[in-house]
């Protein structure tokens, strides 16, 4: 616990869709090199709190947002989204690799599409450090060039979580990343996200309560848009403070 | 026994209605046939009489029996090359514009129902405006360049014929770009894009394929073009010289010729030009079609 140390925190964040709320007042710190799991029922704002630390609900209309998103001591929410983005990455439920592109230019799909210009001896340090992080290295090596469409499924996210690390981002979001996969690719994804926490801080959302169990530091529990609990996960797995949270847990053994 | 009658009436009635289903569909391709075999049935006399040199001859004059379809054939791609030319950018621009920077609310509703409203315009519409409004301006502007002020001809109907084909390919190239799912851009821009390279690094390269089986289909629409054309083209029968030279399509010249044409001959060189036409448009609809079902991208 002494090593806590928050990167990013929201402060009395409210979302409004069209006058209905969405997030209710959510003060919540993510601590550095941590696996934040965000669990709770369908509709109580998980992802829409996710999207929002990636600034991806702007399209919305009739969106309002208050209440402040700290990123190093700067609000993100009045920072610019392209640099917000840059510096937190996304990968979210279904894999979503670019068709158009191969293996390689996937990876370096966020230069590429910046607009940034790369050596030669940059793209291949690039592509091999992503890939070798994500465990697909030895998977694909004799590939890169081809479409990432004939890989797995579980390949294909990989793929997704390599290509949002090569921009060497502080924060990595995953919005339910394995809810498309196998078991077997589920749980390659789940070691993945033990390896990259001494990088990278992580924030997930979950439906797997079992997966936040084994691979979360810390569990927040929202519910119809209100933070419930935020504890350590074995705590909150242990003991549940609130009836709401202990009612959603033990769901999993009824 | 009531049962059992019941269901053999019910089967009869699913089997009847299929029978219709499939006459319908039987007689769809009956009729494409029909058109092509009196198409070929009538212009037999001609490609008899004028042999293969018909196809690259470069007089047509009645008069004289001498029946040759290359200028109507130049004329045709020249037209139709250079009306896509101007077209594109606007259709491109516009079909941008509708399917990803403005895919909802009240002006998005207006531009799109302005679209479709100019692509149900009836040509004649286009020609007279053409004749009317643009003639004039482009005999003034021949006048200021010193060339002879037809006003009408290849630059003239091109110019219409763009303005005809933009609602059309604008409509294909928004479904196309529409068809680009969702979560690719929104991967494009949580790596930090921006609109504008979303629309250039994932979108298009995602939808070049449809988009240009859009192009060649409107390709295809400008080439069977005939009313606004034939109102606008200054219908020479020869070769035209430069952008501006009065000319002829195959579309135009039969609509032009084909009340005149009292002798066998005559009537059956311009069932030929027909059925190039039929040929040419033919084709640009199969490869458009074929583009559409091999380079699709499979996400």
């Amino acid at each position: 616990m002494n090593d806590k140390k928050s990167i990013l925190e929201l402060k009395n964040f409210n979302l409004y869709i069209q006058d209905k709320q969405i997030l209710k007042e959510i003060n919540l710190p993510f601590y550095k090199n941590k696996v934040t799991a965000i669990m709770g029922p369908s509709g109580c704002g998980k992802t829409t709190l996710i999207r929002s630390i990636n600034r991806l609900n702007e399209g919305i209309p009739d969106i309002k947002m208050t209440g402040e998103m700290r990123l190093y001591n700067k609000d993100l929410l009045e920072m610019n989204a392209i640099l917000v983005r840059r510096k937190i990455g996304m990968v979210f439920q279904r894999p979503n690799p670019f068709p158009t592109m191969s293996i390689a230019d996937n990876v370096l799909a966020g230069f590429i599409l910046n607009g940034v210009r790369l050596t030669k001896q940059e793209k291949e340090e690039i592509v091999t450090g992503s890939l070798e992080k994500t465990g697909l290295w030895d998977e694909v090596k004799d590939n890169l060039h081809r479409k990432g469409t004939f890989l797995s499924g579980g390949q294909q996210q990989r793929l997704c979580i390599a290509r949002a690390l090569a921009m060497k981002p502080k924060i990595l979001l995953l919005d339910e990343p394995t809810s498309a996969l196998d078991p077997k690719a589920t749980e390659r994804i789940e070691e993945l996200v033990n390896e990259l926490k001494s990088n990278v801080t992580i924030i997930m959302v979950t439906h797997n309560m079992g997966q936040a169990e084994r691979i979360s530091d810390y569990t927040v529990f929202l519910y119809l848009g209100e933070l419930v609990e935020y504890e350590e996960t074995a705590t909150i797995f242990d003991s549940p403070k609130h009836s709401r949270t202990k009612d959603y847990l033990t769901r999993k053994f009824g | 026994m009531n049962d059992y009658k019941s269901i053999a009436l019910a089967e009869s009635r699913a089997y009847v209605f299929k029978i219709i289903l499939r006459l319908s569909g039987y007689l769809a391709i009956a009729i494409l046939c029909g058109v092509f075999i009196t198409l070929a049935s009538k212009a037999a006399l001609s490609l008899q009489e004028t042999g293969l040199s018909f196809f690259y001859t470069s007089t047509w004059d009645p008069v004289r029996d001498s029946f040759g379809a290359f200028p109507f054939f130049i004329g045709t791609m020249v037209t139709s090359v250079l009306a896509l030319t101007i077209s594109l950018p606007f259709s491109f621009a516009l079909a941008i514009f509708l399917g990803e920077y403005l895919k909802q609310g009240r002006l998005s509703n207006i531009v799109s129902t302005t679209l479709d409203l100019l692509a149900g315009i009836p040509s004649v519409i286009y020609g007279f405006w053409g004749l009317f409004v643009l003639v004039p301006l482009i005999r003034d502007f021949q006048n200021m360049l010193g060339i002879v002020p037809h006003g009408v001809g290849i630059f003239s109907s091109s110019i219409v014929l763009a303005l005809m084909i933009v609602p059309y390919s604008a409509s294909i190239s928004r479904e196309v770009i529409a068809l680009v799912p969702q979560d690719l851009k929104e991967a494009a821009q949580s790596l930090g894009a921006t609109q504008f390279e979303v629309v250039t690094r994932v979108i298009l390269p995602y939808a070049k394929s449809g988009i240009f089986a859009g192009i060649l289909m409107s390709f295809g629409r400008a080439i069977s073009e005939t009313m606004a054309v034939t109102m606008l083209i200054g219908n020479a029968n020869k070769i035209p010289t430069s952008l501006f030279s009065p000319a002829n399509t195959l579309a135009s010249v039969l609509a032009n010729e084909f009340a005149e044409a009292s002798e066998a001959l005559y009537l059956s060189s311009l069932i030929s030009l027909a059925l190039m036409l039929f040929f040419i448009t033919a084709i640009f609809s199969f490869v458009g079609r074929w583009i559409i079902r091999r380079w699709m991208v499979n996400g």
